[in-house]
């Protein structure tokens, strides 16, 4: 190999590491990271050396007493438990009723779709600080505060109307051949939509499931209202009761969230293949 | 699975049913009579056995709260009742949301809560709180400090028992003062001085911290300030504004000159409780107006750099008046209305407010009591420098007997905050927020 | 499958689809047999919205047409009445969170649609690391806002906030938090940056759909990347586009826990929305029907501004099929 030809490949391969994607790829990880590099660094940051100027970018002794003060003073365990049991049960129920309720908006010979959508935009917009009073009631008569079904059924009830949306969305534009050839094998609808159709709106589905998974994690308000009992608390109500009065405990606060999100990223990070694989797999090319 | 029927979508049918359903838990509610919702309830000490709840958020000296040891001691004194425990959301408003929507549902937990002494109007008016003195023997509340039961009174009836007596302090760092020969001051006058001379001898980058931010804390300040100069938020029946007349006018361009000279911290007009302790704790601030709690948070060496510089006093008057005026704070305990246990709730909030648990409490987790004999009592003033300050601040109290308190603190708040964050001359603030007072008290605001 | 890209608009798509099932053979049977289905689909889903939220709804419909009194007793409608209303309509701190919620949904969703967009490029493109970036991008959205929001504040805290004090170091002088304009523009910042993953991801799972060979065929025609960015990728991406601008105007208008626990609404009231002064006309005054006339009127804009985005769209799609 000559001398030039090995400065141009250096300089191709140059090229294929700088170009604009790989760039601006670092720049958004940068952008997001930053800012959860500080929750991180300030979860292990004794509260002694918070807040100091100039700020510590790493603790001179970092601590676990943060984690500790989350899951032994405050029951942060079981509130994780409710937060994830909750969050996935809604979560699942949104699936399974989404899919086939935009199947049916999406595809089938049904009257009355425009007003039907237009009802379920109707309660997508209705800010919930006004129903939580009534609703309260209503749970409260029928024995379902300080239950979890008393907060799964509010958040599928509440997080439906937006899944139906884009479901429906996405499975409009599929091609009818996927239908059409199913029926000449004689499929029932259920069938078809169970074992051609769903496979085809894994990214619609994915979306949703994101969408209704972290709008249930992070619900406050109803949260708040309808479970008083400690043990029935969730993850964002269980914050608001850190700390006392008149002093906002960041550490163990910041301990809490990296607890909550970890496993989040964690299985993301697993299943990576798996997540690239459900956001592109579901495109039928061409 | 039902099938559709002809008349439309079955899911009318289950909406009627709902709709239905929830009508008539309203309607239910609507048709008893306003009389005494406890009627016909023993307020004696049950002999079986009995549970109550008790909402509080933590308080108590750090990892100590005092909830646990007073709810141990309670139980072990009667057999019979038992006191559970709900945590309450920390931020006070959250807290308050929760609350007014359990019980306007008609819950009847939790049995007694813990709220703010702001509160006790708003609670009286909306139905929240049960007018705790019909229950009580008559002299119960003369023990305790008049200003106080005066904020939990509305309408001639007592709605909260007083559990802690908070209030503001200044707090200073007693090294410095030592070091350049200053005594703590008695006047805003000698504050600022004192500001001005630490801060060009070096020594700290500002003078007072405090808490400017658009929320209640400031209408706290604001009130300490403007009695301070002589005036007020509401002249003396609570009837009328005065906030934008010559003495408040003073007072808060006085707030607004120390911003302006930089003797307080740029961010200021953002700054609650922790903020302004921490501006006091990392040593970059001379005084500190905070409530009784900054103290113990201020002398932790885990918590502070001038753990054992730090020195207190009461507030400040302004020179030529006498006034030191201090904001009423702290905690009432009040009854839910449903409650179906008066008896043990009674035994509860009484016990908890006796004077012996008063004193335990004073010692254990350094709150302010709330009986005149035990919070004037050698033994406690000498517990804490925090207690022995107290008798010498002028306590006054925010207009909290109007219903329509929290809109008139809003509309002193957000104007006065106004002015602190220099978006607003203070003439044109306070005629602002003398209109919103004017309409908060017609119940014309929202 | 987007070559059959259909307008978004539910009631002309009712026309389109009996076109498409008729081409299927059916008989008069049949097509009865699939409307039972469809219904057995549908009933699921609009029992338990209906059961959920048609009463709360109608319920604080009502609180907003009347005098609500409190008492031991519960809850007293007196009215009809517009007084609520009245109050609402003759109320500065109204009309500015209207302005601040208008100005914040407009600027949070432009800026999150058109960053979104441009992640979603890169994340399709990239080859190397992408499992990994998207993990990472999960994670502001994943993140409780209550705390996303006490980790702005204290980043942006005037006194020990680690941006005041890279601010102060190159000779900034800002009290973020403290005035108006820089407040108002943190809250905007750490929204972008919590929701701009979300959009990204709707807006990729549609940049997937978009068939390779249309692309290939640009470039063999010569066309540059900006070409074929505006010529193919975004009118294919239209109908995703749509949905995420509808949810995330949805999502903006009802904005609460940020400015909350971020300004607390301040300086003054710069920052706050429509649904914190909503929250505290409830329960912070107990003004229960004043609080439901902040979410009716609320409620009511949004579904305008909604239905006019949807028509806009449409238009828009039709004019770029033509």
């Amino acid at each position: 190999m000559t001398a030039t030809a090995v400065k141009q490949s250096r300089r191709r391969g140059r090229r294929r590491v700088f170009n604009t994607v790989n760039v601006s790829a670092v720049a958004i990880a940068l952008i997001t990271a930053a800012p959860i590099y500080w929750l991180l660094v300030n979860s292990i940051t004794p509260t002694g050396e918070m807040g100091t100027l100039p700020p510590t970018f790493w603790p001179a002794d970092p601590t676990l007493t943060h984690y500790e003060e989350a899951f032994g003073q405050h029951a942060f365990g079981r509130y994780l438990f409710n937060s994830l049991l909750v969050a996935c049960l809604a979560t699942t129920t949104v699936l399974g009723l989404s899919l086939f309720a935009g199947y049916a908006l999406a595809r089938m010979p049904v009257r009355g779709k425009g007003p039907i959508m237009v009802f379920l935009l109707m309660i997508s917009v209705f800010p919930t600080i006004a129903v939580v009073t009534p609703l309260y009631m209503i749970e409260r008569s029928l024995g379902l505060l300080n239950t979890h079904i008393g907060l799964i059924l509010p958040y599928v009830a509440f997080n439906l109307p937006f899944a139906v949306w884009i479901m429906r969305n996405y499975l409009k534009d599929l091609p009818y051949e996927l239908e059409e050839s199913a029926q000449i094998d004689g499929a029932s609808t259920t069938r078809t939509v169970w074992s051609v159709i769903l496979p085809t709106v894994r990214p619609g589905l994915f979306a949703v499931g994101v969408f209704t998974f972290t709008a249930c994690l992070t619900e406050f308000l109803m949260a708040m209202t309808f479970s008083s009992e400690d043990e029935m608390r969730t993850v964002p109500v269980g914050i608001a009761l850190f700390g006392s009065e008149f002093e906002v405990p960041f550490g163990t606060i910041f301990a809490a969230s990296v607890a909550t999100v970890l496993p989040i990223a964690v299985l993301a990070l697993v299943f990576r293949r798996a997540v690239v694989a459900g956001m592109t797999a579901g495109a039928v090319k061409g | 699975m039902r099938s559709p029927s002809a008349d439309g979508p079955p899911r009318r049918g289950l909406q009627k049913a709902a709709l239905a359903l929830a009508v008539t838990t309203v309607l239910a509610g609507c048709a008893t009579d306003h009389a005494d919702p406890v009627a016909g309830q023993s307020t004696d000490v049950p002999d079986e056995p009995v549970t109550i709840t008790w909402q509080a958020a933590p308080f108590g000296n750090r990892g100590d709260d005092a909830r646990v040891w007073l709810v141990e001691e309670f139980e072990r004194l009667h057999p019979t009742i038992e006191v559970e425990v709900v945590s309450a959301p920390t931020n006070v408003d959250t807290n308050r949301a929760g609350l007014s929507t359990q019980i306007m549902g008609g819950s009847s937990t939790p049995d007694i809560y813990n709220g703010d002494v702001a509160w006790s109007a708003q609670m009286a008016d909306a139905g929240l709180a049960l007018p705790v003195d019909e229950y009580l023997p008559d002299d119960y509340f003369d023990g305790f400090d008049p200003a106080v039961v005066e904020a939990a009174s509305y309408e001639g009836r007592t709605y909260g028992v007083p559990l802690t007596l908070d209030q503001s302090f200044l707090y200073y760092r007693a090294d410095l003062l030592e070091e350049h020969g200053l005594e703590p001051p008695t006047t805003w006058e000698e504050v600022a001085e004192q500001s001005r001379l630490l801060i060009d001898e070096g020594e700290v980058d500002h003078g007072l911290a405090y808490q400017g931010a658009a929320y209640e804390g400031l209408t706290a300040v604001t009130n300490e300030f403007v009695s301070a100069a002589g005036g007020g938020i509401l002249d003396d029946d609570l009837e009328s504004p005065v906030i934008d007349e010559a003495p408040a006018h003073e007072a808060v361009e006085f707030m607004h000159g120390l911003d302006e000279e930089g003797l307080t911290p740029a961010g200021v007009s953002t700054f609650e409780e922790p903020e302004s302790l921490q501006s006091f704790t990392n040593g970059r601030s001379a005084f500190l107006r905070n409530w009784a709690y900054a103290h113990a948070t201020a002398e932790d060496p885990e918590m502070s750099e001038i753990a054992g510089d730090v020195g207190v006093t009461a507030m400040p008057a302004f020179e030529g008046q006498d006034t030191r005026a201090s904001s009423v704070g702290g905690w009432n305990v009040y009854l839910n209305p449903h409650t179906q246990n008066l008896g043990a709730s009674l035994a509860f909030l009484t016990w908890i407010t006796s004077p012996e648990i008063q004193s335990e409490t004073a010692e254990r987790s350094s709150t302010v009591p709330t009986l005149d004999s035990v919070r004037e009592s050698e033994e406690i003033r000498a517990l804490s420098p925090v207690i022995d300050a107290a008798p010498d601040n002028d306590l006054v109290s925010r207009p909290t007997s109007t219903p329509h308190y929290t809109q008139v603190s809003q509309a002193v708040f957000s104007n006065v905050n106004a002015v602190l964050s220099g978006t607003e001359e203070t003439g044109d603030a306070l005629g602002e927020a003398r209109g919103a007072v004017q309409s908060a008290l017609d119940g014309r605001s929202l | 499958m987007t070559a059959h890209t259909q307008d978004p608009a539910p009631a002309r798509a009712t026309g389109t689809e009996r076109v498409r099932t008729a081409r299927s053979p059916r008989t008069g049977r049949a097509q009865r047999a699939a409307t039972r289905t469809a219904w057995v689909y549908l009933t699921p889903t609009l029992v338990v919205v209906g059961a959920v939220t048609v009463f709360p709804v109608l319920f604080s419909l009502a609180m907003s047409f009347s005098h609500v009194n409190l008492s031991y007793s519960g809850f007293e409608l007196e009215g009809p009445t517009l007084d609520n209303y009245v109050a609402l309509f003759t109320s500065a701190r109204w009309y500015s969170a209207l302005a601040f919620t208008l100005f914040y949904t407009v600027v949070t969703v432009a800026v999150e649609l058109a960053l979104g967009t441009l992640v979603a490029l890169v994340l399709e493109r990239l080859t190397a690391g992408r499992g990994w970036l998207m993990a990472l991008l999960l994670v502001p959205w994943a993140m409780i806002t209550v705390v996303s929001a006490q980790l702005w504040a204290f980043m942006l805290n005037s006194s020990y906030g680690v941006v005041s004090w890279f601010f102060d170091l190159v000779g900034l002088e800002v009290v973020i938090l403290g005035e108006p304009a820089p407040a108002v523009a943190a809250v905007m910042i750490a929204d972008i940056w919590k929701t701009t993953p979300f959009v990204a991801i709707i807006v990729l799972a549609g940049l997937v759909t978009i068939p390779r060979e249309q692309y290939e065929a640009a470039s063999i025609d010569g066309a540059g990347a900006w070409h074929s960015f505006w010529r193919i990728t975004l009118p294919q991406l239209t109908s995703t586009l749509a949905i995420a601008v509808l949810f995330r105007t949805l999502q903006s208008f009802g904005v609460f826990d940020l400015p909350f626990v971020m300004t607390g609404g301040g300086p003054g009231t710069a920052t706050e929305p429509l649904a914190l002064l909503g929250w505290r006309v409830m329960f912070q005054s107990l003004n229960l029907g004043a609080g439901a006339a902040v979410a009716v009127t609320t409620g009511g804009i949004v579904l305008v501004i909604c239905l006019l985005a949807l028509k806009l769209f449409r238009a828009q799609v039709g004019e770029v099929r033509r």
